[in-house]
């Protein structure tokens, strides 16, 4: 093995979507199936676009989910969002936005770790303003 | 697999029980004297828990396939060190409980791995907050390197719920054993 060698010289279009909620796992990822418009494969969903992994989130902490502009890293679940490569990243960054405004039109907070998160809608944070729910999750 | 353990315990009594995939089994007594010994299982549950040299919930052949599968994959490149770690480990795992496997790199090599992952860096983006959090805590997700699909694979052809894959700073906060190396 070359201790050295770069590993990652391919296009990076990964995206954590962190998602505060504390609904079940299978309803979460149920729901995200009615958007692929596919039967999910346990907690994995895909199509020609790319693939999404529902993961529950091994930092989760009730407390500091809520711990102002770090509290996503707390959040309950981590979904592991890799778009294709062969879609360019103009597409991988739309697949991104669409399952995003997806996610906020079903009622779930979602925040987006990504390169590209400057272009993702509300660049990726939380809710859009104009969501009902918003005064609860404004950042301190 | 099983074996038959047999031992003195507290100098009182002695204990038949069974090494089992899933830990100890106390299956009868052997009262030597007045008093049976007490709860043992603790005891016996700490040796297994040093001894253990296969997950908790697979065989020795499950695992070599396992272990062959990881070493075959993407997650070899980043070091050689790949160990299991946490309740498998541990022999505290219930039926669904996740495996949790840990890459161990040093210091120089989790700085490469870091720059490499996370080179598009918005000054106070959430990117660069879960970059913060990787430095502090000494772990990247797999995710972030590239080795969800390994994680899903594994998940696939093991049955576990889920496959957890980190990157792990040697001497780092998330450092910790028991380990299981890979075969």
């Amino acid at each position: 093995m070359s201790e050295t060698k770069n590993l990652i010289n391919e296009p990076n279009y990964y995206c954590s979507l962190f998602i505060d909620s504390d609904v079940s796992r299978e309803d979460l990822t149920l729901n995200l199936a009615k958007f692929f418009g596919v039967s999910p494969d346990r907690h994995y969903l895909s199509n020609e676009k790319g693939e999404v992994g529902v993961m529950k989130n091994k930092d989760y902490d009730s407390v500091l989910r809520k711990d102002g502009e770090d509290g996503f890293l707390y959040y309950r679940y981590l979904i592991e969002v890799e778009p294709n490569e062969e879609l360019g990243e103009e597409n991988a960054v739309a697949f991104v936005s669409k399952i995003l405004e997806y996610l906020w039109s079903q009622g779930y907070p979602a925040n987006a770790a990504c390169d590209y998160e400057d272009s993702l809608p509300n660049k990726g944070k939380l809710i859009p303003e104009n969501h009902s729910w918003n005064e609860y999750y404004i950042w301190k | 697999m099983r074996r038959d353990l047999e031992g003195k315990l507290d100098g009182e009594g002695i204990k038949r029980g069974e090494f089992t995939e899933a830990g100890v089994t106390i299956v009868a007594p052997l009262i030597v004297g007045k008093v049976a010994a007490p709860k043992v299982a603790p005891l016996e549950l700490g040796i297994e828990k040093m001894s253990r040299t296969i997950p908790q919930g697979m065989t020795e052949t499950q695992f070599a396939e396992f272990s062959q599968m990881v070493r075959n994959s993407k997650a070899s490149q980043y070091g050689t060190d790949i160990r299991i770690h946490g309740s498998r480990a541990a022999g505290a795992a219930t039926k669904n409980s996740d495996i949790d496997i840990a890459i161990r790199v040093p210091k120089e090599r989790f700085e490469q791995i870091l720059k490499e992952s996370f080179k598009n860096i918005n000054p106070g983006s959430s990117k660069e907050r879960t970059m913060k959090y990787a430095i502090k805590n000494g772990i990247i997700q797999r995710g972030e390197v590239k080795l969800s699909n390994l994680g899903k694979q594994l998940e696939n052809k093991f049955g576990f719920s889920d496959v957890d894959i980190s990157i792990i700073l040697k001497g780092g906060e998330f450092d910790k054993g028991p380990w299981i190396p890979l075969k």
